[in-house]
């Protein structure tokens, strides 16, 4: 592991009734330079409107800003309350992949890059003969996380949570 | 010099006058003094201290110069001699290291008691005795403030116990300086990270010391850190783009700090 190494000296004189005393100190530091800056991207959850409608996709948008120094590697899951479920449809800087945001996706954001999620979820059809959706009328709570190994000694998974987003459905 | 006064004295007395008609005469008082002079034994303490000044660490010694001064009369045979000191209490700040004509020190009491085997037991009119103390000083004493002391010694003849004193003791002068340089920012660090390094020069002796320009120097490892920036810096302090250092003789009081802070991006 790299160090930094510095050191500071001193030369100084004082008198003892004639005679002049003559005299030398040092100090030295050491820190030691971790290669790894555990900074956690950031994560931030916003949805596209304030309102969802039964068996109609809501759109939301998770911004994932890699702040370290260094590319990050990292599986971004979505989670929803109340039967939500992610579509298929995902968008990564608008370019369309696919992956199943309740299992993770893997993705990575470069140093200093942020990357732009779309995601759409839904609430399915409750599967009536006329696929009828109930009003929830209820508030539904949308929560996104990632989860990655950040460069350290340990090398243990680290989870990063968004801010929850809520919707009505209507 | 006192006298002896010493008085006789009749208070009255009766003869008879006449025999015939036995009248008698009463008288008195009558009385007689002797006034003899008298030489009161004197004895004598002098503390000889040296050196006058100390460093830490430095060994000084002092001599008890203790006399029955011959007064031209038989004065009194001490048996027995003590001096008392509280620099032998001081063991905190000087420790004894070697000792003459002294039986024993007591670093309790301060008393030390003198060794009379050289002078055949006793202390006698004419004579002297010389009792040393050396010590090694360790640390800079407070109270008082240096090894300037009071002697007190006894000279026992019982019933005569004499006492005289006398003071002396030398000072030390001691500058020495300390150096300590930290990191404010928690280690570890890390690359791109600004970092703060603060570094303390204390002088903790009691007297100035002085670093003359030039001879104080930090040089940041330039192949790890940039942008080095002093943190509100003493006039007398500066960075030329290798090292930190003085530009200017620094004098620093007993007890004072100099405290230097930079602030450098690792790299």
């Amino acid at each position: 592991m790299k160090e930094i190494i510095n050191t500071a000296t001193a030369t100084y004189q004082y008198t003892i009734g004639t005679q002049s005393i003559t005299k030398s100190i040092g100090t030295r530091n050491v820190v030691v330079i971790d290669p790894c800056h555990p900074e956690d991207p950031l994560l931030r959850l916003t949805t596209m409107t304030a309102c969802a409608r039964c068996c109609q996709p809501l759109w939301l948008v998770a911004a994932v800003e890699g702040v370290s120094d260094k590319t990050t590697h990292f599986v971004f899951t979505a989670d929803f309350d109340k039967k939500y479920r992610p579509l298929p449809e995902i968008f990564v800087n608008d370019v369309p992949i696919v992956g199943d945001l309740r299992r993770g996706v893997s993705l990575c954001v470069g140093a200093g890059q942020t990357l732009r999620i779309t995601f759409g979820a839904i609430f399915p059809c409750d599967y009536s003969p006329c696929c009828i959706c109930k009003p929830l009328c209820e508030k539904v709570t949308a929560l996104t996380r990632i989860c990655y190994i950040p460069c350290s000694i340990q090398r243990l998974p680290k989870y990063v949570y968004s801010n929850p987003v809520s919707f009505k459905v209507l | 010099m006192s006298n002896i006064l010493n008085t006789a004295t009749v208070e009255e007395y009766e003869y008879e006058l006449d025999p015939n008609t036995h009248v008698e005469v009463t008288k008195g008082p009558i009385s007689s003094t002797s006034d003899e002079p008298k030489v009161d034994p004197v004895v004598t303490l002098d503390k000889v201290c040296a050196p006058d000044y100390i460093d830490l660490g430095d060994t000084f010694t002092i001599d008890y110069i203790l006399t029955n001064v011959d007064v031209g009369a038989a004065g009194p045979n001490f048996n027995n001699v003590t001096v008392t000191d509280t620099i032998f209490t001081m063991t905190t700040y000087a420790t004894i290291t070697g000792s003459t004509n002294f039986t024993s020190i007591d670093t309790g009491t301060g008393v030390g008691t003198v060794d009379l085997t050289s002078v055949g037991g006793t202390l006698d009119p004419g004579e002297s005795i010389t009792a040393s103390v050396t010590f090694t000083s360790i640390g800079v004493p407070v109270n008082p403030s240096q090894f300037v002391t009071t002697a007190i010694a006894l000279f026992y003849d019982v019933p005569i116990i004499m006492t005289t004193n006398d003071t002396c003791g030398s000072i030390i002068r001691n500058g020495d300086l300390t150096i300590s340089k930290v990191m404010l920012t928690p280690s570890p660090v890390y690359v791109g990270q600004t970092v703060t390094y603060q570094i303390t020069i204390t002088n903790t002796g009691n007297v100035d010391s002085e670093i003359e320009a030039g001879d104080f120097t930090d040089y940041p490892p330039l192949t790890d850190l940039t942008d080095i920036a002093l943190v509100a810096p003493p006039a007398s302090i500066s960075f030329d783009g290798t090292k930190i250092y003085n530009t200017v003789d620094i004098t620093l009081a007993g007890g004072a700090s100099l405290v230097i802070t930079f602030t450098a991006k690792v790299i």
